[in-house]
């Protein structure tokens, strides 16, 4: 009689490859998905149901909701570096050093030297476009950038990702600064326009960060042509010259006056309602915000995914010959 | 007794030529960048329009994203800059006829007499000679006055509004050059107004 043996029959199971990294995607999307997430409620309460609270209140729930991305990138991103064999060192260094950063050199250089308030308004869309890319867009990338270069380049870079985790912390260090600012600038916003607030300031400075990203993990693991690192700089620039002009022409309200047809009766009387107006849409660049973070960040998740399958394949080929 | 120190491994290898040249060329790129962003904003603020009126024998640059006025009999133009939140600041040019014993003091007590009828809080700072980017003697009088919103549904609260006025008599008549702004930007304004006066030919 022959006895059944599993050993003999199937294969030596492969073990399980551990990634001795905390894996950065998941946290990236589990935090921003939470972030909608309280977004959206702050907005259903106090923008679509108007809900009202004290002026104590007000400004609580202001500073929570400007304490939430930090709070969420602390509880899954630099908590859960505890329980990985090596976890990534420094992350909270860059995300104060960018603090700092933004704090001392880059909103007192914008604020108070290129003053884009008084002269970029004025212009067409096209001049807004390159003047906030070479004003706001030049700085706050560049500090945010020269930041990681100098806190942890090339030392704790041990994998492509790495770059993700450490732009992402700077980007939230400078946003955290751009949200502080806002909150001094309008202590009495309401929750849902301060939540919007923090999140386009979030998710635009997570969104050029992820370009620069790319640049820094190729620069330190590849032999990438030198200008690489500069277009990702330059685009990042650019992605803030096209998304706060259109920020704000998506959210702010519109005053329009549609010529009628005055040749007829009804023209005539259409006319006393050609003058339209609309009311403020922040929802609008909320919505905006999150499509241009998500796309950014599929963008660029693909392109280091496929920057890694090339070195991995690279690495193979070497091997065999 | 041996110490054995446990750290984590890092790389702690020299940079290659294309790693340091891939960071030199950012800031590169960004020093560039910040040149022609202050270009730029140069470039718009201090961008201008021309304004010539030969009847009265006026050629001025005003900024270009300020708002013009010449319906009115009481100036020549005015210029405002309508972004400015609050008090709009005005540039305002005028002209008056003069007798030759008119004097510039004469002109400027008829100016006074009127604004304090008319002006809230109006009070003259100082009167002193000032002379004009063509080498034209004049005199500027340097005043304040608080401006309120005529409409009330907006309740605003009251500016208190600083003015300069440069007043020069050439060929017959007086040109009252005038300069108000909110008192709290007037410094930060008033490099506009001293453009102004540099290119204004009369």
């Amino acid at each position: 009689m022959s006895v059944y043996n599993q050993r003999l029959l199937t294969p030596p199971g492969e073990e399980e490859e551990i990634n001795p990294y905390r894996p950065v995607w998941r946290s990236f999307v589990i935090e921003n998905l939470a972030l909608v997430g309280v977004t959206l409620v702050a907005f259903v309460v106090f923008g679509f149901l108007r809900v009202h609270v004290s002026d104590r209140v007000n400004l609580i729930l202001n500073i929570l909701l400007i304490a939430l991305p930090v709070a969420l990138w602390l509880i899954f991103s630099v908590w859960r570096e505890r329980f990985v064999p090596q976890p990534r060192p420094r992350l909270i260094t860059v995300f104060v050093i960018s603090a700092l950063a933004a704090n001392a050199v880059a909103l007192p250089l914008i604020n108070n030297v290129f003053q884009p308030e008084q002269w970029l308004p004025l212009g067409g869309a096209i001049n807004r476009i390159i003047g906030y890319a070479f004003t706001v867009g030049i700085v706050q990338e560049v500090i945010k950038y020269a930041v990681v270069r100098f806190t942890v380049w090339p030392t704790y870079f041990r994998t492509r990702i790495d770059s993700v985790a450490y732009c992402a912390a700077s980007a939230l260090g400078y946003a955290l600064v751009l949200n502080v600012s806002y909150l001094i600038s309008t202590p009495n916003a309401t929750p849902d326009v301060m939540a919007v607030q923090v999140f386009n300031n979030v998710a635009l400075n997570l969104a050029a960060s992820l370009l620069v990203s790319f640049g820094l993990a190729e620069v330190s693991f590849d032999q990438p042509t030198p200008f690489l690192l500069t277009i990702t700089v330059a685009f990042a620039a650019f992605l803030n010259g096209v998304v706060i002009p259109l920020r704000s022409g998506l959210t702010n309200a519109t005053f329009s006056l549609t010529p009628p047809d005055t040749s007829t009766l009804i023209g005539l009387f259409l006319a006393t309602f050609s003058l339209k107006s609309s009311t403020p849409k922040p929802i609008l660049s909320f919505v905006f915000s999150a499509a241009v973070l998500a796309g950014l960040a599929f963008v660029v998740a693909f392109l280091i995914n496929n920057a890694e399958r090339q070195a991995r394949e690279a690495a193979a080929s070497r091997e065999v010959s | 007794m041996a110490v054995i120190e446990i750290t984590q491994e890092r790389r702690v290898e020299e940079l290659t030529q294309r790693q340091r040249w891939s960071h030199y060329f950012v800031f590169i790129y960004a020093l560039l960048a910040l040149f022609i962003g202050f270009n730029l904003r140069s470039a718009t603020l201090d961008a201008t329009t021309p304004y010539v009126n030969n009847e009265v024998g006026i050629r001025a640059f005003y900024p270009s994203h300020w708002l013009i006025d010449t319906t009115s009999s009481a100036y020549v133009f005015r210029v405002q800059d309508i972004a400015q939140p609050g008090f709009k600041t005005t540039i305002q040019v005028g002209v008056q006829p003069v007798t030759a014993n008119t004097s510039a003091r004469n002109l400027l007590d008829t100016l006074t007499l009127n604004r304090a009828n008319s002006l809230s809080g109006y009070n003259v700072i100082q009167r002193v000679p000032y002379t004009l980017p063509n080498s034209q003697e004049a005199t500027e009088m340097d005043y304040v006055y608080v401006s309120a919103d005529s409409n009330p549904f907006l309740k605003s609260i009251p500016t208190v509004v600083r003015g300069e006025d440069i007043l020069a008599i050439r060929r017959g008549q007086a040109i009252i050059i005038t300069f108000l702004s909110d008192a709290e930007t007037f410094d930060d304004n008033q490099p506009v107004f001293q453009r102004f006066l540099n290119d204004l030919q009369f």
